[in-house]
């Protein structure tokens, strides 16, 4: 049956060429927004690592002069605004969260070394951006000072640092990552782990999970001004005049600060809407663009039907039954699309040969192409439908009186 | 002839309404799409707003500096501008301020956040904001350090609907007093957007004053006396005479100017990471969105060949009768290429109601402050551009095939 309908379809290569084509395009652009969408899900579904509901981020933008730190007034600040009755804890960090700041590192210089984020932390932010350490510990005032920094790393940073079996070893916890030495040919300030967190995401709930360490530093370190205040609030406390007294409490202490003030809950929002948008966007116009693909074909092989009323007229004649017909014209339908799929998986398997993947990794990949096949599959046999029905009713009487 | 063609197109139209419905389907959504990245990209590269119709402006946004094993890019700071900017041949005038950043302050017990630029007072005469009220500060106004306020219209309806001028602001803890209101400027362009303009002088901290590197921008106008490249080329040798000092980690210092928001978006885009890369990528970027819409309309396209190529055959009677009396192919070719044409045009038509409502959607959604979208000259030419592209590319190949149809075979009715 396959290698009749494949001769069939050979036999009118000139206008089955061309619909190929078109079925083979909207595959490859299908496939392109399943895929990204498909992997930001994936993205979408993980943790972030720590909770953002009940949390004030105020930025300081200490003026123009930005390298004079200043963190006699940040401590005042922060203490003032413990003083606050419906502040829970506060705590500061650099780059906070969701915002468009990173501050990245490579250990050692050579062309291609390990390169992860950092964010320095005060001892307090675990508490106030409630942060789980799965092993060791989150680093107290008590820790600082010694020959080594601690610092508290991700998952994906043991991952990434330790290479091979070691890395994953540490993650599931066989092998004791703690007390171990990172970045070992640094002179100054070098590093030890005291403490490793799951997962944190800071950009929100569409970043890829990096390698990345918290750099805790002590309330007396002068090296950097830690520009994001973090501030957990008791639950129902009513935003209107806390905001204000948050605010006017540090402007009484730093007047010449600008400051911004976001609840955190609004900047994830925010994060995700802007970088959800293109996708929804895209999402949509493929949707159409499959409609119309679909209508297209709907009235190509109606048109077909009409011109070949003489050839199915004969089969009719000639005993086919109408169910013989309508299979005939799905199944023609049917390895016209698979022909386009092969070729669309053809060309998506060279994507990540060629290195265009765009980071998404096989499972996705794969899952991506699934689907797409199945919906090309299954919409164009949908378009099959009412042509194949209009087919199976032609009398051979009538077809055969045609011209 | 025409006239007939066009006839002959519209009662064909008429005869098989799926097709014609789901050619204009497919037609109408492709152009609509379209014309609506068109009308976002003209909005960004030719902003409405106090830019527009100036175009002997020249933007510098974007400086770095670098020495042995650093680089700093980002916005130029104050002191470099001073140091490049005054004085040169061929401008007539010249601003410098800061990017906007958000401001707080309070209303009834409510945060509220305003986009504030701090300018010099020639910001005003640079760009022709149009003012509803009041008046712009003055040099005056800048050497005392007075803390004015012009706001745009949006903010004073919110904020002093029974009249600003003379009322106080409170901005990030500086109690400004409004001089003028003018009209809201557009988000896309960031050039001149803000809510509020305040007097350079009135930022907090003066340290600004002596860093190479920071947030400002700087706008230039030049008079024509010189050609832009010749400014551009003496603003760079300026910047390579400059002695940067401190402690010695950064030895050269390069801002690079723009005649053209097309051509900075695209030295955004696509400058390589080495340090003094001044080269202008505006030609890459135009053939990046030309290729973008190019493929956008081939599956469309595709999909219009097809359904035009499968009626090849319910016109091959008519086709053979016009061959028989001795119509040439390229007569053919020219009526069905015609044909094409009047359906697209038809599809077009449906697509300046859709781009219409995306327009507004957009526009409502909030996503940027204060956008304007709608038609111009420029938008218009680039759509009717688009509408004739769109029409050969979906026409050509049926239009070829049918005009070779032999007319003894179409007069028979065989394939």
């Amino acid at each position: 049956m396959a290698r009749h309908i494949l001769r069939m379809i050979w036999n009118r290569k000139r206008a089955n060429g061309l619909l190929l084509l078109e079925m083979l395009v909207s595959s490859i652009v299908l496939y392109l927004v399943l895929a990204q969408g498909l992997h930001a899900y994936g993205k979408f579904v993980k943790p972030l690592g720590f909770s953002w509901g009940n949390v004030y981020m105020i930025h300081v933008n200490p003026g123009n002069a930005g390298n004079a730190v200043d963190n006699t007034r940040l401590n005042e600040a922060l203490e003032q605004l413990e003083a606050i009755t419906t502040v829970e804890s506060a705590s500061a960090m650099m780059p906070g969260p969701f915002r468009n700041s990173t501050w990245r590192t490579t250990f050692g210089r050579e062309p291609g070394a390990f390169a992860t984020n950092i964010h320095m932390a005060r001892t307090d932010l675990a508490e106030t951006l409630g942060i789980h350490v799965s092993q060791g510990r989150w680093p107290g005032e008590e820790d600082l000072g010694g020959a080594y920094r601690p610092i508290v790393v991700s998952e994906q940073f043991l991952l990434d640092y330790f290479p091979g079996e070691e890395g994953r070893a540490m993650v599931e916890g066989r092998v004791d990552p703690i007390g171990r030495r990172v970045d070992e040919e640094r002179e100054h300030d070098p590093l030890e782990i005291i403490g490793v967190v799951p997962i944190f995401r800071p950009k929100g709930d569409l970043m890829q999970e990096r390698a990345l360490y918290f750099h805790t530093v002590s309330e007396s370190d002068t090296s950097r001004l830690l520009s994001s205040i973090l501030l957990r609030v008791a639950p129902g406390t009513s935003p209107g005049a806390f905001e204000e007294e948050a605010v006017r409490r540090i402007q009484a202490i730093a007047p010449d600060w600008s400051l911004r003030m976001d609840k955190l809950d609004d900047l994830r929002m925010d994060m995700l809407r802007e970088r959800a948008l293109p996708l929804g966007i895209a999402g949509l116009v493929v949707v159409f663009l499959l409609l119309m693909t679909a209508l297209g074909l709907i009235g190509v092989l109606w048109q077909n039907v009409t011109r070949r009323r003489p050839e199915i007229g004969l089969r009719r004649a000639l005993g086919a039954g109408r169910r013989e017909i309508f299979l005939q014209l799905l199944g023609e339908i049917a390895i016209l699309s698979l022909l386009a799929l092969a070729g669309a998986w053809l060309i998506v398997l060279q994507l990540p040969v060629l290195g265009l993947e765009g980071g998404i990794g096989w499972n996705t990949l794969l899952t991506a192409l699934g689907m797409t096949s199945v919906a090309i599959l299954l919409l164009s046999l949908l378009a099959g439908l009412y042509p194949g029905w209009l087919s199976s009713r032609i009398l051979p009487s009538q077809a055969l009186h045609y011209e | 002839m025409i006239r007939n063609t066009v006839k002959t197109a519209l009662a064909i139209l008429r005869r098989n309404p799926f097709f014609t419905g789901v050619s204009l389907f497919a037609i109408s959504f492709t152009l609509a799409v379209l014309m609506t990245a068109v009308s976002l990209l003209d909005g960004l590269f030719n902003p409405a707003g106090p830019r527009q119709g100036n175009h002997g402006l020249a933007m510098i946004g974007y400086a770095e500096m670098w020495g042995e094993g650093n680089h700093w890019n980002g916005n130029p700071g104050y002191r470099l501008l001073r140091e490049i900017v005054p004085d040169l041949p061929g401008v007539s005038q010249s601003t410098l301020y800061t990017d906007d950043g958000k401001a707080i302050t309070w209303q009834e017990g409510a945060r509220l956040e305003r986009a504030l630029k701090h300018t010099d007072e020639s910001f005003w005469q640079v760009l022709n904001f149009e003012f509803l009220e009041g008046r712009p500060y003055t040099a005056e106004d800048l050497e005392r350090a007075e803390p004015v306020l012009v706001i745009n219209e949006s903010t004073r309806d919110l904020l002093f609907p029974d009249g600003a001028l003379g009322r106080v602001l409170e901005l990030d803890n500086v109690h400004f007093r409004v001089i003028g209101v003018v009209r809201d400027v557009s988000q896309m362009d960031r050039w001149s957007y803000a809510e509020a303009w305040a007097p350079l002088t009135t930022l907090k901290d003066a340290s600004y004053k002596d860093n190479w590197m920071g947030s400002f921008r700087g706008v230039i106008q030049l008079d024509g006396s010189l050609p832009f490249e010749a400014v551009r080329q003496e603003l760079y040798r300026r910047c390579g005479e400059i002695e940067i000092g401190g402690d010695g980690s950064y030895q050269q210092i390069l801002a690079t100017v723009f005649s053209s928001e097309l051509e900075r978006m695209a030295h955004e885009m696509f400058r390589t990471n080495e340090p003094g890369d001044t080269n202008s990528y505006g030609a890459r970027l135009s053939s990046v969105l030309l290729g973008a819409a190019l493929l956008f309309m081939a599956l469309p396209a595709l999909n219009l060949v097809n359904l035009n190529l499968s009626r090849v055959l319910e016109r091959g009677s008519e086709i053979g009768v016009r061959r028989a009396f001795g119509a040439t192919s390229g007569v053919l070719i020219l009526q069905l290429l015609v044909e094409n044409l009047v359906l697209v045009v038809i599809g077009a038509l449906i697509a300046v109601g859709g781009h219409a409502l995306l327009l507004r959607i957009i526009e409502n959604s909030g996503l940027l402050a204060y956008i304007e979208l709608g038609w111009n000259g420029r938008v218009f030419g680039i759509a009717l551009a688009m509408v004739l592209v769109f029409s050969v590319l979906s026409g050509i190949l049926p239009a070829w095939r049918i005009s070779r149809l032999h007319p003894v075979q179409t007069l028979k009715g065989v394939r």
